[in-house]
């Protein structure tokens, strides 16, 4: 796959084409990649909504059935289930770490084994979420595909 | 499916090494086939519980393996009962053994998982 890229001062915003002889698996890879990249998802903030593009979002958490947003200095609220964020975000490089948490692998700094036989995620804002263990082979996965891309 | 198949029949393979050790000291000279099927059945369901204790994600990581250490313990006096285990092997060396098979899994286990992290951390480009 050859990629090309070209400034062009006069779009108001990026704009990808993908051009390509046969639908392959890994065209479709990017194509879901450009696709979740750009979702936005809604959310609140003190009562006011507001749209975030799944790029900002560091990670997401349920905690007593609330939905919660981090982006790097802001929390947000949402209404949508871990379980549909993490169905949405998949092709973005969103990844469960836990049963409460999703982490989106672009903002991740890397995985700690720490002394009491607990895992911690790393985020590049030093942030901490703890990883069960049972999700790490879908961590591996979900940076390979990255890697592809 | 192929991992966790692997896993049991590793889980065997040295559940039956450490129970010959174990026979030789008593003096025995041979292991019944009827033993290594025993073994095999009694590690599926240990690992499958072990499997199944896992996914509840329990915060606390010692309550996780007391948890753990509680019932592949009973499971082994439950079977020892039914299969007559105790008729050539004393009730503490037996959970003894099941102990030591718990801990060897557990060190393989820890192996396993730094392998993991450290190829996680690769993948990303940082060693942390």
């Amino acid at each position: 796959m050859r990629l090309i890229m070209k400034e062009n001062r006069e779009l108001t915003e990026p704009e990808v084409t993908i051009e390509y002889n046969e639908l392959s698996g890994s065209v479709k890879r990017v194509s879901d990649y450009v696709k979740s990249v750009d979702a936005n998802i809604t959310c609140k903030k003190e009562n006011e909504e507001y749209s975030v593009p799944a790029c900002e979002i560091y990670y997401m958490e349920s905690v007593d059935k609330k939905g919660f947003i981090y982006t790097k200095s802001d929390v947000y609220q949402t209404a949508h289930r871990l379980v549909e964020l993490e169905k949405r975000l998949s092709g973005a490089g969103f990844v469960r770490v836990s049963r409460s948490a999703v982490i989106n692998v672009e903002k991740l700094k890397g995985i700690k084994n720490l002394p009491n036989s607990k895992l911690e995620a790393i985020l590049i804002n030093d942030e901490r979420i703890c990883v069960n263990r049972n999700y790490l082979n879908d961590i591996r996965d979900v940076l390979i595909r990255r890697n592809r891309l | 499916m192929k991992k966790t198949i692997i896993n049991i029949f590793a889980m065997t393979g040295i559940t039956l090494v450490a129970l010959s050790m174990i026979a030789f000291f008593y003096n025995a000279t041979m292991l019944c086939l009827n033993t290594v099927f025993q073994a095999l059945g009694v590690n599926i369901l240990i690992y499958s519980g072990i499997k199944l204790i896992s996914k509840l994600e329990i915060s606390l990581s010692l309550l996780e393996t007391g948890i753990k250490l509680i019932y592949t313990i009973l499971l082994v006096i439950v079977f020892g009962y039914f299969f007559s285990w105790y008729d050539n092997l004393p009730f503490p060396v037996l959970i003894a053994f099941t102990v030591f098979i718990l801990i060897i899994c557990e060190l393989l286990d820890m192996l396993n998982l730094k392998i993991k992290i450290k190829e996680i951390n690769d993948l990303i480009g940082n060693d942390i």
